[in-house]
């Protein structure tokens, strides 16, 4: 396998030369993106041939489609040559070099969020030596553990290398790499991201994050997470970190790709807190992402819970397709939106599978000038005998300049199945506030508690450390949303 | 008139009624009551035929007519007739319509005259006064939006209209007060008739005061365990089901 | 494909000679080609036509409707029994006063043929005005093919103890466009029958258009019935608009069709109202029934109630699409739409998408959309008292759609009605 990648590197080595800016504390490429730009990419990481191929067919596909509009969404399109598509880990140098350099206002979020200083310094981008240290023993620890369970739990790139034979077996098997335009951008060039592979059997002896992995934080641009349960495997993933990652990059268009055999359980949460830009609505992470799960065996299991509060505009509806029989699919939502944000969030269900059970339960909150929409597909194919559906949707609305919208597509084609929708409407009632204040709550803290008690549903299932800290999140927020 | 010979019964591949026997003759009052769990509702879905429900051995037969080989609606036809414990709603179907739509199915299967519209609405509200239901009752959904009591009261109207040959009565006692209960033992016994008998299924002795049994049959682990005439309930509800299932 | 359909159209546009001769509404007509030919023609692609099929339709070479077949004029025409209402018919798209009634002080009805200058003004004025704007192919198409209509005024305060009936049948094949202004004056009290029906096995084709004007304190019902069969094509768009503190209720009936679709617009343009709508689909054979409702709230302290019940049986296909919009200045608006449905057999296909799009935070709004089977507890309770399971099934599944039936204050109506929907539940192949 290396001689052969050594023969492709040498025979590309040639056309990609001059793309490159050679730097010894970072390599990265100039903006531009065209197949050079796939290839070196591809070569940079010593993948395959077939690999390559396959970015290659996806970027071939994606010059022909055509980016989405979305009649609820408003921002100015991406300029796709004038990103760069690959940069090795930023040296210290790139970075602010202590936390002075810090905007003020990021550490006041770190601090009111409780992380200790050398974990402010780490996710701030001041790769302390001490913190690298610190987070490699971490990592090695755990990385024991996880290898006596018999759980392979590493970037994607090690992964191409180390299993080859179970990336392309699963690799764009659920998320194909024409499924949109954004998932077949990433599909060309995506830099790396997580995989999971649990065998037969297994249940994961503790909860994954990519909070571990802080080697692999500066590729998210357009990171792409593979996690796969064997039969009869579970485990529960968390994406993100729990606090506020700073990030610069304009675009994430991730994808993450779930696979569930026959009784098997993927149990996956996210908060996700990226820069939302600011109250006018300058900067910000676009956040188109697309995540899809499919139950492939029977009996199989696949749980997404999501905790949106970042990014200037977010694009994504974490799915499942329900093959197996009996199998589950569940998200649960929050997402909060403030200042100028647009979320445009939701889930699909696809139902195939016999006695297949969906259910959706998504909290929408909005606030200043905010757009907040749920959009979402509850689908029951002829195949599907005695499915069942239940969605809730909520929301609520924090002042008069937000918009809250839902919108909901069902669509039945077994006459076996029973599906439910509601979605109600409401806000913080002057008569709710009145309550607290004649209690001695203050305002902020009296929306925040009904924030909270309002998103309930959907933390209950967060892990415990994680619901906490995504109450504080809603908390921070939403301080100065209540006049 | 009802002949159940060894029934074996469930739901699911669960089998409840594990050899269930029992002859009730024409003009009689049997109880059966039971621990939960015991196979009372079993029974009585058994007899009137709920989809779900397997019959894996044995017969029940109604003046030597197999009933278990029965649609429900030709068992209704046979005179079987089935008060829920929890009678359901059907909204936007009046009683009246749904009544007329029974009595008409019922009457002509038993070979009487079906009544006029006219005949048909004077024993609808001589049988609303009876169970004291108010009329607008025949105009409402059936069972919707009824409590409890109104429910079962629209039951035993029900019961009344249709002139059953045997009437189940599963668990009508329920989540009745004592007014409620009272009315639908009224009910129940203006019926009572010697060409008509009745399978009371009660977790409590309570009905019994009210509707006095011939025969009371105590059920546990899908079998009869123990039969008596009335005092067998009396004794029940004093020593509980304990020393009945130790017996058995 | 769709070419076939737009070029026949259009060419039959460019050559249109109205029934009556008349001339003055041509300008109408010039900007409603304009619309049809820069419209896109209904596909999947486009969110609005999503779950229907237009192909039967748009491989058609549209033609305008021939001569009436008399036989089924008088068939089709009969009174509704105890109905006893104003009638203006419409045979195959064209007017009939023989088979209309007088009206009388309260109520003014005019045929656009017949309108005196002060009506012609009226109509000019009123015309096209209401429908909002955005992609309307087919109320482009009717514009451009815009023959006959009537005027109807009532006058402002007047109480009308009669209800006022459009009826329009079709006996023969090709396109007909009928056509409905109705100005209900500040005050004024009455009941509105836009009825659509078609002589079995006709291939004909509607595009209808209806455009209701209510005045301060106004109080309307609505009663908009479809009667389809397997070879009918409607497709009508109909908008109500709302001025301040007035009552508007809507009883939408669409059964059957080859495609029968209703996109129903509740414009609510003054504060103080209130709207209430209800509506029943019903697919079977191979029928396409739609609804789209659309509700705008633009002005605050207005409540809405939609109650919507569809059903398809056999190898239907029923869609509902119920949008609720809260504008900015719609503060302290109720609005609660419900939705439930009946999916009856494994060959039909239910699809409905309730929305809210809210820009106010002082609401309340709700939706709720259930699709499902008829009680499997409810068919067994009622064959324990006797009843075979076809005839629980059929009660049951009228039972489902009475709800919007006994909301009807015209009895006879509603009794009328039920003749078409028994027809609908008996001898259902779900297999």
């Amino acid at each position: 396998m290396s001689e052969h990648t050594d023969l492709i590197e040498a025979e590309l080595a040639s056309e990609y030369e001059a793309g490159f800016v050679t730097d010894i504390e970072s390599e990265s490429l100039p903006p531009g993106l065209d197949e050079d730009t796939v290839r070196a990419i591809s070569a940079r990481k010593k993948e395959p041939q077939w690999l390559l191929d396959w970015r290659l067919e996806a970027f071939a596909a994606w010059k022909t489609m055509e980016e989405p509009e979305w009649a609820h969404v408003d921002y100015q399109k991406v300029d796709f040559q004038a990103l760069s598509y690959y940069s090795a880990p930023k040296s210290q140098a790139d970075g602010p070099k202590s936390l002075d350099e810090v905007d003020p206002e990021l550490i006041r979020t770190y601090e009111k969020l409780g992380i200790p200083l050398h974990e402010q310094k780490m996710l701030a981008g001041v790769v302390a030596v001490d913190v690298v240290f610190d987070s490699v023993s971490i990592h090695t620890t755990f990385k024991d553990t996880l290898a006596k369970a018999g759980v392979i739990f590493s970037s994607i790139s090690e992964a191409v290398q180390d299993h080859p034979e179970i990336i392309k077996k699963y690799l764009g098997s659920v998320v194909p790499a024409r499924d949109n335009f954004y998932a077949c951008l990433n599909s060309a060039v995506f830099s790396d991201g997580s995989f999971v592979f649990i065998p037969k059997g297994v249940t994961c002896p503790m909860e994954l994050s990519t909070y571990f992995r802080i080697n692999a934080m500066n590729t998210g641009q357009f990171e792409r997470t593979l996690i796969i349960a064997e039969e009869g495997a579970s485990v529960s993933y968390l994406e993100g970190c729990t606090a506020p990652m700073r990030d610069e990059n304009q675009l994430h268009a991730a994808v993450v790709e779930l696979v569930a055999l026959d009784d098997a359980k993927i149990k996956y949460s996210t908060v996700q807190n990226w820069y939302p830009g600011d109250a006018e609505g300058k900067g910000g992470v676009y956040n188109f992402v697309t995540k899809r799960g499919i139950c492939k065996g029977d009996n199989s299991h696949i749980s997404w819970t999501q905790v949106e509060t970042g990014s200037a505009v977010t694009w994504k509806y974490p799915s499942v397709i329900l093959r197996g029989d009996n199998s589950v699919g569940e998200f649960y939502s929050v997402a909060l939106t403030r200042g100028r944000q647009q979320a445009d969030t939701g889930t699909k269900m696809i139902h195939l599978g016999k006695n297949t059970k969906s259910t959706i339960i998504a909290k929408g909150i909005s606030a200043a000038n905010s757009e907040n929409v749920y959009r979402g597909l509850v689908r029951i194919a002829p195949t599907a005998e005695g499915a069942r559906n239940y969605t809730q949707c909520d929301s609520l609305l924090i002042g008069d300049t937000c918009g809250a919208h839902t919108f909901p597509y069902i669509e039945n084609k077994h006459n076996s199945s029973v599906i439910e929708h509601e979605a109600t409407t409401s806000k913080v009632s002057d008569e709710q506030l009145f309550l607290c204040q004649q209690r001695g709550i203050d305002t902020e803290k009296a929306v925040s508690m009904i924030v909270n008690g309002f998103c309930k549903d959907v933390f209950k299932e967060l892990p415990m450390e994680f619901a906490v800290e995504a109450g504080k999140l809603l908390e921070i927020s939403l301080e100065g949303s209540v006049g | 008139m009802l002949k159940v010979e060894n029934l074996c019964a469930g739901i699911e591949e669960k089998t409840i009624l594990q050899g269930l026997n029992i002859t009730v003759n024409p003009g009689e009052v049997h109880a059966i009551m039971g621990p939960n769990g015991a196979g009372k509702s079993t029974l009585s879905y058994v007899l009137g035929g709920r989809p779900g429900y397997e019959v894996s051995s044995g017969s029940a037969e109604l003046d030597g007519v197999d009933l278990l080989d029965m649609e429900p609606e030709d068992r209704a036809k046979e005179g079987v007739f089935l008060a829920f414990q929890y009678p359901v709603e059907v909204p936007g179907v009046s009683n009246m319509e749904f009544l007329k739509a029974a009595v008409e199915s019922v009457y002509a299967a038993r070979g009487w005259d079906v009544p006029s519209t006219v005949d048909f609405m004077k024993l609808a509200r001589e049988a609303c006064a009876q169970v004291q239901l108010p009329l607008d009752f025949l105009k409402r959904g059936v069972n919707e939006g009824f409590s409890g009591g109104e429910r079962k009261r629209n039951e035993i109207l029900q019961m009344m209209m249709l002139k059953p040959k045997l009437c189940l009565l599963d668990e009508t006692d329920s989540g009745l007060d004592i007014d409620a209960l009272q009315v639908v033992a009224e009910g129940v016994n203006s019926m009572r008739s010697p060409d008509r008998a009745f399978v009371v299924v009660t977790h409590y002795q309570r009905l019994l005061d009210y509707i006095v049994p011939d025969f009371v049959h105590v059920l546990a682990d899908g079998k009869i365990v123990k039969s008596g005439g009335a005092e067998l309930a009396l004794e029940l509800e004093e020593k509980g089901y304990g020393w009945i299932e130790g017996a058995a | 494909m769709a070419e076939q359909f737009k070029d026949s159209a259009s060419a039959l546009a460019s050559t249109f000679v109205p029934s009556k001769g008349e001339q003055w509404l041509s300008a109408q007509r010039k900007q409603g080609s304009a619309a049809f030919s820069g419209a896109a023609m209904p596909s999947r692609r486009i969110e609005q036509f999503k779950y229907n099929n237009f192909n039967d339709l748009l491989k058609q070479n549209i033609s305008l409707a021939g001569a009436s077949d008399q036989a089924l004029v008088a068939e089709l025409t009969a009174e509704i029994p105890g109905l006893n209402a104003h009638r203006f018919v419409f045979v195959d798209g064209v007017f009939q006063p023989e088979l209309s009634s007088a009206t009388d002080a309260d109520v003014s009805a005019t045929a656009f043929s017949t309108a005196d200058d002060a009506q012609q003004a009226v109509i000019s004025d009123l015309l096209g005005k209401l429908v909002p704007e955005g992609d309307r192919p087919f109320v482009a198409l009717a514009d451009s093919l815009l023959d006959d209509g009537v005027l109807l005024e009532v006058a402002a305060g007047a109480d009308l103890q009669k209800p006022v009936q459009l009826l329009s049948v079709r006996t023969t094949t090709g396109v007909a466009t009928p056509r409905l202004l109705v100005k209900i004056g500040d005050g004024a009290r009455a009941s509105v029958i836009e009825q659509y029906q078609c002589a079995d096995g006709v291939q004909a084709f509607d595009s209808a258009v209806s455009e209701l004007d209510l005045g301060a304190n106004a109080e309307l019902h609505h009663y908009r019935i479809a009667l389809g069969n397997d070879s009918y094509t409607h497709i009508g768009t109909s908008v109500a608009h709302q001025g301040r503190d007035s009552r508007y209720r809507a009883y939408v009936i669409n059964t059957g069709g080859a495609i029968n679709r209703l996109d129903h617009v509740v414009d609510v343009r003054g504060s103080g109202s209130n709207s209430q709508m209800f509506g029943a689909y019903l697919a079977r054979a191979k029928q396409q029934v739609d609804i789209h409702l659309c509700v705008e709230h633009a002005v605050p302290n207005c409540d809405s109630q939609e109650t919507y019940r569809g059903m398809a049986a056999e190898s239907g296909k029923a869609v509902f699409n119920g949008r609720i919009q809260i504008h900015k200045d719609a503060q302290k608006t109720d609005a609660q739409l419900s939705c439930r449905n009946l999916l009856l057999s494994n060959k039909a296909e239910l699809n409905a998408k309730p929305e809210l799009e809210i820009y106010a935070d002082d609401v309340k709004c709700a939706h709720g959309a259930t699709v499902g089977q008829l009680d499997p507890e409810s068919i067994f309770y009622m064959r324990t008292r006797g009843l075979s399971e076809e005839k629980a099934r059929a009660l049951l599944s009228y039972g489902f759609i009475n709800e919007v039936l006994l909301a009807m204050p015209l009895e006879p109506l509603a009794d009328f009605l039920r003749t078409p929907m028994d027809a609908f539940f008996a001898n259902q192949d779900n297999s």
